[in-house]
């Protein structure tokens, strides 16, 4: 890497959290670095693989949720 | 005005009035990443489901008796409390004497390894299941951060300061998992 780049930069970059500035120089500097490209590349697979897992409470633990407010509203009352 | 463009705040403020609907409004539109984060911690969406109510009905006592303050930051927020009872639901179970059978194993031990495989995972396709699995093998402290940062959508600056290390600690403890699960992958022959 290059020493004005650190590795946790990529990671920043990947998760979209530089400036826009920031991460247009970062872009340029990864051009003229084909290592840390590819090192980029490697790691936006492993987060899209990462990112396909959803999960959803099931229909009842929101019902019961809403009735305790219910019932939590009528005891406030 | 549109659902999707009534801030979290609002909500949170019309709830506080009285208005019931608002709190839906709020579960339906964090329950995906607060449950994702909650069952990535616990691997068992048994207790995922009961620590996802608890969550919510500890967060309804604080709204209904106007202990939130944080302006702007109610994920963040609802995820500090959801952490806060997974690791009230660890130490519980680790508090939990073990029972040792006759072979010395731990009988908690051996029904977490073996839980993975119940029903619970019938719900969830082969590839989803596979990347959990691959999840549930980083270290604590990878897993903490992954969990955070892909479900809960929580910063690396706020997943900093919940979790007590630097930054760049949370950072580099990305790149870790990252690169381990890629490795592990690869090792066990995966295609997701």
């Amino acid at each position: 890497m290059d020493p004005s780049y650190t590795r946790n930069d990529l990671i920043r970059y990947l998760f979209q959290e530089m400036t826009a500035e920031e991460a247009c120089q970062f872009r340029r500097w990864l051009q003229q670095h084909p290592g840390a490209s590819e090192e980029l590349q490697q790691l936006q697979q492993t987060l899209a693989d990462l990112r396909r897992v959803p999960e959803g409470p099931s229909e009842t633990s929101v019902q019961l949720i809403l009735a305790f407010s219910r019932q939590a509203a009528l005891e406030h009352a | 005005m549109e659902y999707h463009q009534i801030s979290d705040e609002q909500l949170v403020k019309q709830y506080v009035q009285g208005d019931e609907s608002a709190l839906e409004l709020l579960i339906r539109r964090h329950q995906q990443r607060v449950f994702g984060a909650i069952y990535m911690f616990v691997r068992d969406r048994y207790v995922a489901e009961d620590l996802f109510q608890d969550t919510f009905m500890k967060a309804i006592r604080k709204l209904k008796t106007g202990a939130y303050q944080e302006e702007g930051k109610f994920l963040p927020w609802l995820l500090r409390i959801a952490h806060n009872r997974c690791i009230d639901y660890y130490r519980k179970t680790r508090r939990t004497p073990a029972i040792v059978t006759a072979d010395g194993y731990d009988v908690f031990e051996l029904l977490n390894l073996k839980g993975p495989a119940a029903d619970r995972d019938l719900m969830i396709s082969q590839s989803q299941r596979a990347v959990r699995q691959l999840v549930e093998r980083l270290p604590a402290e990878q897993r903490e951060v992954v969990i955070l940062r892909i479900w809960g959508e929580l910063s690396f600056k706020e997943i900093a300061k919940l979790t007590g290390v630097s930054i760049n600690t949370a950072l580099g403890r990305m790149r870790y998992a990252l690169i381990n699960l890629r490795k592990m992958k690869k090792q066990l022959k995966l295609s997701l």
